[in-house]
């Protein structure tokens, strides 16, 4: 059976949690940190996690009028 | 270069004018909706969450602890990011159940006005220290832009105008369900002006310190210390611990719970705030580094938290100091008016009201706007008095992260709320009492101490440093390990009370449940009445009034469905002025419920119904498919042409589908939950008729309707209710409801009527047309005779011509009243008569012979002389004459026409046989209907061959057609022999 919009849009939110947190809180980051890397490769980072988060809000939810 | 105090002060109120100015032009309407109802507006509302603390005290931490500032924006981003499952359930419960605050939330799942209390307390004493960080910052923005201290009334005159602010502009309506707009728009207003000014000085000190990014690239890569101390603290203990922090921050503090949940316009906006408050964020925090950096190098001799101000006291212009200044005051200002009303709002439901319930004498609505605007007025003057109080040995966001790790100690209960049904109150009230105390010891004890407020710092400080962790990631592990902990053993050890259980249902709309108990008050006026009691006439009218407007329900409802809805919509409607728990109980003891009631069909499916609709959304698996299912089994129901009326077993009615809307013009939502009897005449008489008759099915039953009469068919037939309610061991449970299926014939009538008569004029038409053919005929045998007689001269033949004529004319005569009987549709014999039907028949044959239209025919007739009939003679040769005229038709010149006579048995055999091309079998029948004939347009009118079958059916008599295409046909027609002796004499005029 196929899941309803709803859940995916759910877990497409937890996915984009779980990115953020790998790339911020995990030893991923601890990785770019040592990496001798741009000032602003953390805002990079950033800025990727809100792109994915607002590519996956750009559904519309099954409660939306 | 420095700025006089009174510049300073002077822009601070010019900005705080605009603010005010901004507020009440949206509040007159002078703003466009659209504008105010946009997303991003909503966006930059929900940015009250950068304050002072971001705007000068992200430099100051970047200073210390490198990209830890950082931690504080990405936990807000996963807040954000994860809003499907975290903001959007808590946004519609918020709006279904009016719950304006993160107390009333926790109220109402918990069922508790202490959980309400302490939540409100804590929130109060966690809140104070970040209103105080506030007032500092702008006072001491104040120091460090004009080298001078400022006086105390300065503080004091910030704090007036933003409690000004406050009741002027967040406390126009008190019911939550009319926004704060101007509030809203003002609130944006003061995020795009701090993230615009940071950005410029941002530039600015890109600029410069380093006359561009090229020039802060070299100089990062001169000084790679600069860059080693901003990674340095990623993933170190605190990392972790402010990320979680600043992620619980981000949508409980109170004035972000205040602006996401309870200013919300549309449901809609949360979705784009989901990725566009990120990016706020992120662009707000983009230029910290850079001031910081620039900063450094311009080696400014001041604490780092106000680098934003410093940079722009350098080189830049005055103009740029002032914009800087407006930025951290419009960081400032936003904080503490937002958290002023939001905590106002608690403070009122959860410590004045439970405290002192106002006489209900006096106007409530207007006791609790003033209360609210007492209670702002007191909570920013209490900030104000903690700022006074306090030694300035904390940083900004010392003070801004003793308020986080105060605010995630209602993270367990938040995620008890959502996920976890088991959850109890008592869990819930000493897990947070737990992490209160935890949190007391470990921070706010240590504040009071550097404050001089405590002579002791409890010893705390050498057991954070034994611990190995940074101070806020060890008061965060510690608080919320022996909060969530005592929380989940709690839970697990106690029992939820009925309430509790029934709001812990309601806040995880997964699980459906049907409403139990029947309102005891039978209308909306006993509601007002007993709603006054507590709630004083004026509001009681007001509120059952607006339930009323808002449910679609008349004011002299009396469904008990509807009165049961009315009741929950009361207490969600009062639950946003009073508070949840304040509500419940008004609503429980006034508006009582009689829980052994039964609860019908009807009731249960709307209600069920309703939540569905509310709830589709949380549905996943089978639940939708069997939803899905359910819909379409409705709509086929609701689409069928034809009435449906289902009633339960106790004669409530269940459904009430669109065409019996149609028919009737009464909606189902008037209906759905009544008794038949409450149908509107006269329908209650034909469908309660029909209900309680034996029959099951009533056929063309006349109704008036609006003054006409419609008809209609009745079915009914009984069906078994499924087992909703499994308790229900009544006698009702083995009673079947029934279906009633409305037909209405009136147009279906209608139209009949109109083809029948288009058929009477068409047949009009056709009748003129067989009238002039039937009389045509003895007409033309009557000119010819008439032709004849113009030369003849011989008197026999005269004599014999004239008897035709009179012959023929008594003919046309007898047809006139052959037809006059056949339109009549009552053929009846008249004149009858005894005659010999050998008579008859040559009187036909010698007819067709005068007919020269008939010339190359031959007719021969052969008829024994003593059949005799009795009957009308003239009909008689009438039919005789239509088939010789038909058998003539159908012949070929040189064809014969018999016409033979016998006795069979006690009849008279008549044969008409023609040599012509015959008829098909398939045609039979039709021939004999009124005007049906083959042959081509302007020759044959039909009339003749059905005026013969009438006849010989008058005379008692049959008609067959034997016939085969190509070989000829025989026309049989039987007539009875004369019944009585009577002797027969021959027609005198023979």
């Amino acid at each position: 059976m196929p899941p309803s919009r709803f859940t995916i849009n759910r877990e497409s939110a937890v996915f984009v949690g779980a990115l953020l947190l790998l790339l911020f809180v995990s030893p991923v980051a601890d990785w770019w940190a040592r990496l001798d890397v741009h000032w602003t490769t953390p805002y990079a980072l950033w800025l990727l996690v809100i792109v994915a988060a607002f590519l996956i809000n750009g559904r519309k939810d099954p409660d939306e009028p | 270069m420095s700025h006089e105090l009174a510049t300073l002060f002077g822009a601070g109120v010019v900005y705080l004018l605009i603010l005010f100015l901004i507020a009440y032009a949206t509040d007159q309407g002078y703003v466009p909706s659209r504008w105010v109802s946009h997303p991003l507006v909503y966006t930059l509302s929900v940015g009250v969450y950068a304050t002072s603390w971001t705007y000068y005290g992200s430099v100051g931490y970047a200073a210390h602890n490198g990209l830890l500032f950082l931690t504080i924006y990405i936990g807000a981003t996963l807040a954000f990011v994860l809003s499907p499952v975290l903001l959007r359930p808590i946004l519609k419960l918020s709006r279904e159940y009016q719950l304006t605050s993160l107390a009333d939330l926790l109220a109402f799942r918990y069922r508790s006005q202490a959980a309400g209390v302490l939540v409100t307390l804590f929130m109060l004493i966690g809140t104070l220290p970040y209103i105080a960080l506030q007032i500092r910052a702008v006072t001491e923005s104040l120091y460090v832009l004009s080298n001078e201290v400022p006086p105390n009334t300065i503080a004091l005159v910030f704090c007036a105008t933003l409690i000004l602010f406050g009741v002027l502009f967040g406390t126009r309506h008190i019911s939550p369900r009319e926004k704060h707009r101007g509030l809203v728009v003002a609130i944006a207003f003061e995020s795009l002006v701090k993230l615009v000014v940071l950005l410029m000085i941002g530039s600015y000190a890109l600029s410069v310190a380093f006359g561009g990014s090229a020039g802060l690239d070299a100089w990062l890569e001169a000084n790679p210390q600069a860059l080693d101390a901003l990674y340095a603290p990623v993933n170190q203990s605190p990392w972790m611990a402010l990320v979680f922090l600043s992620f619980a921050a981000a949508f409980l503090l109170p004035r972000q719970f205040h602006m996401l949940f309870a200013e919300n316009l549309e449901t809609r906006a949360l979705k784009t705030a989901t990725w566009a408050m990120p990016a706020f964020l992120l662009l707000l925090n983009f230029s910290i580094p850079i001031i910081l950096w620039a900063g450094q190098k311009l080696q400014l001799q001041m604490n780092p938290d106000y680098y934003v101000l410093g940079i722009t006291l350098v080189h830049g212009p005055s103009w740029l100091s002032l914009l800087a200044f407006i930025g951290g005051l419009s960081a400032a200002s936003a904080m503490v008016i937002v958290t002023s009303i939001a905590l106002a709002s608690m403070s009122l439901n959860h410590l004045l009201l439970p405290a002192s319930y106002p006489d209900p004498a006096m106007n409530l609505y207007r006791w609790i706007l003033w209360g609210r605007r007492l209670l702002i007025g007191l909570i920013i003057m209490a900030g104000y008095g903690f700022y006074a109080g306090l030694k300035h040995s904390a940083g900004l966001v010392e003070l801004g992260l003793i308020s986080f790790v105060a605010v995630a100690q209602f993270l367990p209960g938040i995620a008890g709320l959502l996920y976890w049904r088991r959850a109890t109150r008592s869990g819930f009230i000493l897990g947070l009492l737990g992490g209160i105390c935890v949190w007391s010891v470990l921070l706010l004890a240590p504040l009071l101490y550097a404050s001089g407020i405590l002579i002791t710092d409890l010893g705390i400080p050498p057991i954070v440093e034994a611990s190995g962790l940074n101070k806020w990631a060890f008061a965060t592990f510690a608080t919320l390990t022996v909060n969530g902990g005592l929380f989940i053993l709690v839970s697990l050890l106690t029992r939820q009370s009925p309430g509790e259980l029934e709001a812990a249902r309601a806040c995880c709309t997964e699980s459906m449940v049907t409403l139990s108990g029947v309102v005891v008050a039978g209308s909306p006026g006993e509601f007002r009445a007993l709603l006054a009691s507590a709630l004083g006439q004026e509001m009681a009218d007001r509120e059952v009034d607006q339930a009323l407007k808002d449910l679609g329900l008349r004011a002299n409802e009396r469904r008990t469905p509807e009165l049961r809805r009315l009741r929950e919509r009361i207490e969600r409607n009062l639950s946003g002025l009073l508070g949840p728990q304040l509500a419940h109980i008004i609503v429980n003891r006034r508006l009582e419920l009689d829980s052994e009631a039964k609860t019908a069909l009807a009731d249960s499916l709307r209600y069920v119904e309703d939540r569905l609709e509310t709830s589709r959304s949380q549905m996943q698996g089978l639940s939708v498919e069997l939803d899905n299912l359910r819909r379409l089994h409705r709509q086929i129901l609701q689409d069928l042409p034809l009435g449906v009326c289902a009633t339960d077993n106790q004669g409530k009615i269940v459904l009430w589908n669109l065409a019996l809307e149609g028919m009737t013009g009464v909606e189902a939502r008037q209906l759905v939950g009544s008794r038949l009897d409450r149908v509107p005449r006269p329908w209650d008489g034909l469908l309660g008729g029909f209900a309680r008759s034996g029959e099951n099915h009533i056929y063309r039953m006349e109704l008036p309707v609006a003054g006409k009469p419609r008809w209609y068919n009745l079915h009914k037939a009984a069906y078994a209710e499924p087992d909703f309610n499994d308790d229900d061991t009544s006698d009702a449970k083995s009673r079947p409801g029934m279906v009633m299926l409305i037909e209405d014939l009136t147009d279906l009538g209608n139209l009949e009527a109109e083809l029948a008569h288009n058929d009477r004029l068409a047949s009009v038409g056709r009748l003129a047309a067989g009238v002039a053919h039937e009389i045509g005929n003895p007409v033309t045998g009557i000119a010819s005779l008439a032709q004849n007689l113009r030369h003849e001269e011989d008197p026999e033949i005269v004599r014999q011509s004239v008897e035709d004529i009179i012959d023929q004319t008594r003919r046309i005569s007898t047809i006139l009243s052959t037809l006059k009987s056949f339109s009549r549709g009552s053929g009846h014999l008249r004149q009858t008569e005894t005659f010999a039907l050998h008579e008859a028949i040559e009187q036909a044959v010698h007819l067709m012979r005068l007919s020269h239209k008939h010339d190359g025919i031959r007719f021969e007739a052969s008829c024994p002389p003593h059949i005799i009939l009795t009957g009308n003679h003239q009909q008689l040769s009438q039919v005789l004459v239509n088939l010789l005229n038909n058998a003539a038709d159908a012949s070929q010149p040189g064809d014969r026409v018999d016409v033979l006579a016998r006795v069979d048995a006690d009849e008279a055999v008549i044969e008409v046989m023609d040599q012509g091309q015959g008829i098909p079998e398939e045609l039979h029948e039709t021939i004999f209907e009124p005007f049906y004939t083959t042959k081509p347009t302007g020759q044959g009118t039909g009339l003749g061959l059905s005026l013969a079958y009438k006849i010989i059916e008058d005379h008692e008599g049959t008609m067959d057609i034997d016939s085969q295409a190509g070989l000829g046909t025989r026309v049989i027609v039987n007539l009875p022999l004369r019944k009585s002796q009577q002797p027969y004499e021959p027609l005198a005029h023979h």
